[in-house]
This record gives structure tokens, sequence and C-alpha cells, in this order.
């Protein structure tokens, strides 16, 4: 099988051959000094990868991006982006020029390689997602019936309230926004995990530190084709708002408001019931403990009564041989076992007293069963 | 922000292993990378080359770790100047010797062939790749 073809564009000669040696064993390398050879051989041959330099000496690494991102046979190749740039801005060119992930230069040669690798491994989920989107039950009777805003918004909501995990619920948003004709990617954040998913793949590096730092802003803004919607979990990012028609863009925004914070309700009860779940384990685990403990104990108190009353019987059986050769008259010796007969019947009777306890216990364990049963 | 870029040269104590050396470089890929020290380190025996660059600071502090290290000896200033940008792209240390597969692990991205250590030598600015040039064509 031939190796996958990886394109560098990179200024710098060194950068150049150090970002060839790096991917040489695993894939084709050719790298390119600027945008404008490497578009060029774009149109001859494919490439799998791109790893473009921001800095590129006339169309930067951002233009060239644009233009591979523009062209429908070529804007599924991932680009990762390096650069010297440490702003906040330059990673939201990047993001907004279509690129996965944005590597600082200097870099250490593992972190590039990972990233390349998981850039490659969210593509592939992403053609996987992009099958299911356009597979759904949902989309395809919206796009057939060509129902109004408010139909596409109804059908949401019943899909969400059917939606029992978090994907399904960014899917959900991802669905409705495909039937608005709007593309952006939705970020779902629960205390175990966060998820950050879009028509391009799920948990896009870029993506994925773009919407984290929207998400710590206000809770519904925008920035020129792009409205933001924050909520406590839920984040919703719409890339192409139709700002050329003011009246939809209006409606546009309600209806996604709305949706948003209905989204955010689904995941606070999705939490909730988590949460109860989690709950019902540890306390399922408690009872089971608490139940093993108390048949342990009833067990071990019934082995002792049985040795106690052997101990005893033993006893008796002694004395009676041992009181023989002290030469006793009859009548001693019948008042001694009497005696001892009559104490030893009573710590007999006071071990078979505790058997009430054990009792009481056994029923105890018996309803933690009945319990556990039902918790399950 | 300039960068100090220091390139120095030194001879190997006599017994270095080459295994300790990889083990030291691979605990210093995260150090360096924590500092934002990037370079080059070659090693033809008994001779090391090495570019260090970065902050001043970090740069100037890590040099005169190495230059008291017991492992070599006749430290000696090559290149010391500022620069815009550094040289080498990586934060972690590069590394070149001829014998240095035999030691290193396959996920040892840092180690690079002779042929890439060279071709990376005569890209760099002549200043700074001469030194490494020096060595590596001395021994071909």
């Amino acid at each position: 099988m031939s190796q996958p073809l990886l394109y560098c564009v990179d200024h710098d000669p060194v950068s150049r051959i150090v970002l060839e040696s790096m991917f040489e064993r695993d894939y084709t390398v050719e790298s390119f000094a600027d945008a404008e050879s490497c578009l060029a051989r774009v149109e001859d041959r494919l490439p799998d990868l791109m790893l473009l330099d921001v800095e590129l000496p006339m169309m930067n690494g951002y233009g060239l991006c644009r233009q591979i991102k523009s062209e429908p046979v070529l804007r599924s190749i991932p680009v990762l982006f390096i650069s010297h740039d440490e702003d906040l801005a330059a990673r939201i060119e990047a993001y907004e020029s279509g690129g996965e992930d944005f590597i600082l230069k200097p870099y250490a040669v593992e972190e590039v390689r990972r990233r390349v690798a998981v850039v490659r491994r969210t593509l592939e989920e992403a053609s996987r997602l992009r099958g299911q989107i356009s597979d759904s039950e949902l989309l395809s009777s919206l796009l057939l019936s060509s129902m109004d805003e408010y139909a596409v918004l109804i059908k949401f909501m019943r899909v969400l309230n059917e939606s029992e995990h978090v994907e399904a619920i960014a899917q959900s948003l991802l669905t409705m926004l495909h039937a608005f004709r709007l593309k952006g990617a939705v970020q779902i954040r629960d205390p175990w995990t966060s998820l950050t998913l879009s028509e391009e793949g799920r948990d896009r590096p870029l993506e994925k530190a773009v919407i984290e730092h929207l998400s710590s802003m206000e809770r519904i803004f925008e920035f020129k084709s792009r409205s933001v919607y924050n909520f406590q979990h839920v984040t919703l990012l719409v890339n192409n708002m139709p700002t050329h028609d003011a009246e939809l863009c209006g409606r546009l925004r309600d209806h996604l408001a709305i949706a948003a914070e209905m989204a955010e309700a689904r995941v606070q009860s999705v939490i909730g019931q988590h949460s109860l779940q989690l709950a019902q384990q540890g306390l399922a685990g408690v009872l089971e403990d608490t139940s093993r403990a108390l048949s342990t104990y009833v067990d071990n108190q019934r082995q002792l009564r049985k040795q106690g009353a052997e101990d005893v019987q033993a006893l008796i059986n002694r004395l009676t041989l041992s009181i023989v050769p002290l030469g006793l008259n009859s009548e001693l010796e019948e008042e001694i076992l009497e005696l001892v007969d009559a104490r030893t019947h009573d710590i007999l009777q006071r071990f078979l007293s505790s058997d009430d306890t054990a009792e009481t216990l056994t029923s105890l364990i018996e309803r933690l069963h009945q319990v556990l049963r039902q918790s399950r | 922000m300039s960068i100090l870029q220091i390139v120095y040269k030194s001879l190997a104590n006599p017994g270095l292993e080459e295994a300790n050396v990889l083990d030291i470089l691979r605990v210093s890929q995260t150090r360096n990378q924590v500092a934002r020290i990037s370079g080059l380190l070659v090693y033809r025996a008994p001779v090391f080359v090495q570019l260090l660059e970065g902050p001043e600071a970090a740069v100037l502090a890590l040099y005169e770790r190495i230059a008291h290290d017991s492992r070599h000896h006749a430290v000696e200033d090559i290149e010391r100047c500022e620069a815009e940008r550094s040289a080498m792209p990586t934060w972690a240390m590069g590394y070149f010797s001829p014998s240095a597969d035999a030691f290193a692990h396959e996920q040892d991205w840092f180690v690079f062939s002779d042929k890439q250590v060279l071709k990376i030598c005569e890209a760099m600015p002549p200043h700074i790749g001469a030194p490494f040039l020096d060595v590596l064509r001395a021994e071909a």
C-alpha cells in the first residue's frame, strides 16, 4: 500500500527539512517554499494532509487554506497551521480559514506527529458523521417537505427529547443547523468530559480551542457572519448566518437561541440522570458490602454457638469422669453435678437467646437483597 | 523579541556512554520545551557541537549547567549572537551521531539521520551551520 502524501509549505528551508525528516518514515513528503508552487502542484496531485506555515512570502498560509477549502474537490484535505504567532487572533483566523489545528513554532517533534495523527483520525470520523447526518430520518423528511422554520424547530425538539446522551444532543443540534442551511459546531461540556462536534468531525483541535474560548464570552453575540449561543453546558457556533437578509437572520437568531436553551435543559437532565445512576451504583455497592458483612457475622455467630454448646457438653462429661476418683459420697457428687448442669444450662440458654439477634439480622439481609434487586 | 543563540564545541570524557547521552536528551526534551529552548546537538566521538537558542536567561542558565557537566571537557564558545527567529523550528533538541541508531528507541523522533542533519546544517545561516559542517565533513 502506498504511503499517504503530505505537503509541507514553509518559507524556511531548515523547517522544511525538519518536517521532511519527521514524516518521511510514514509519509511521502513534498515541500514547497511558497503557496503558489503548492497550489500549482495540488492541481496535479492531491495530498492527504497539508502542513502550512502561516508566514509565507506572497499569499500567506491562511490565504492558501481558504483557496483549498473553497474548492469542493480539495476541501476535505486536512490542513494544520504552523506559526510563530501566539495570539488568539491568529488561531481564530486559522479556524476561519478552515484549518484543523494550529501548532506553535518552535514545536516539539513528538507533538507535531501526535497532532497530525489526531487530525487524520478526526477526519476519518468526520466522513462517518457526515454519512449519519445525511441519512437521518429527520433531515431527509425536512428537506423533502420543505417545512417551515417552526417545523424544523419542533422536529428538533422531538429528536432532542429522545436523546439519551450528549452526543445525540449535539447531533440533533447539528441536524437542525443543516435543516436551516446553516453550518457550525456544537460543544457540550458535562462534569466528566467535553464534546465538540461539527460536520467536519469530532473534537477537532482548533475548533475545540476556539469554541472553548468563545464559551467564556457573552450569552449571545455575533461577529462577522458568525453567531454564538452560550449556556452553562452548551455552546452553539454558527459560521454562516445569512447577514444579507436581516429579517431571516433575526428569525434564525431567535430559533437558535431557543434551540440552544432547550439543548441546555436536556443536557442538564442527562447529567442529572447520569449522576443519579452513579449514586445508585454507589449505594448498591454499599448495600452489597453491608449484606455480605452481615451474612458473615451471622455465620460466625452460629458457628460460635455450636462450638460453645459442644465445649460445655464436653466439660460436663469430663467432670463426671473426673469426680469419681475423688471418693466423694454420692449426695455430694450429685449436688456438684447438678450445680454444674444448672449453670451450663444457663450459659447454653444465653447462647440460644442470641439467636433472636441472628433472626433480626437475617431478616435485614433479606430486605437488603430485595432493595438491591429493585435498584437494578 | 530577539533570542540568544550559542554554538559551542566540547570533547567527550573517556568512557562516555552514548546510551546515557540519549537518556539525558529524552528527559531534556520536555525541559527544553518548557524553557522554550531549541537547538541541535551533533556528536562525532569525541567531539560535541551544540546549538542552544531561546530566551536569553533560559539559554544562559542551560549553558552554565552544560559547561560544568563532568561528561565532557574543553568547552569552547564558537558563536554567541542575537537573532529574531530560531534557526531550528523545534523546541526539543535535535540530535545526531553516527552510532545513535544503536541506542535510539523507535519513538526517539528527535534523532536525525546523517543525511538529514547534513541538509539541516547546510540550510542554516552560515555562522550557525558552519561549525556543525566542519565536524560532519571532517569525518565523512
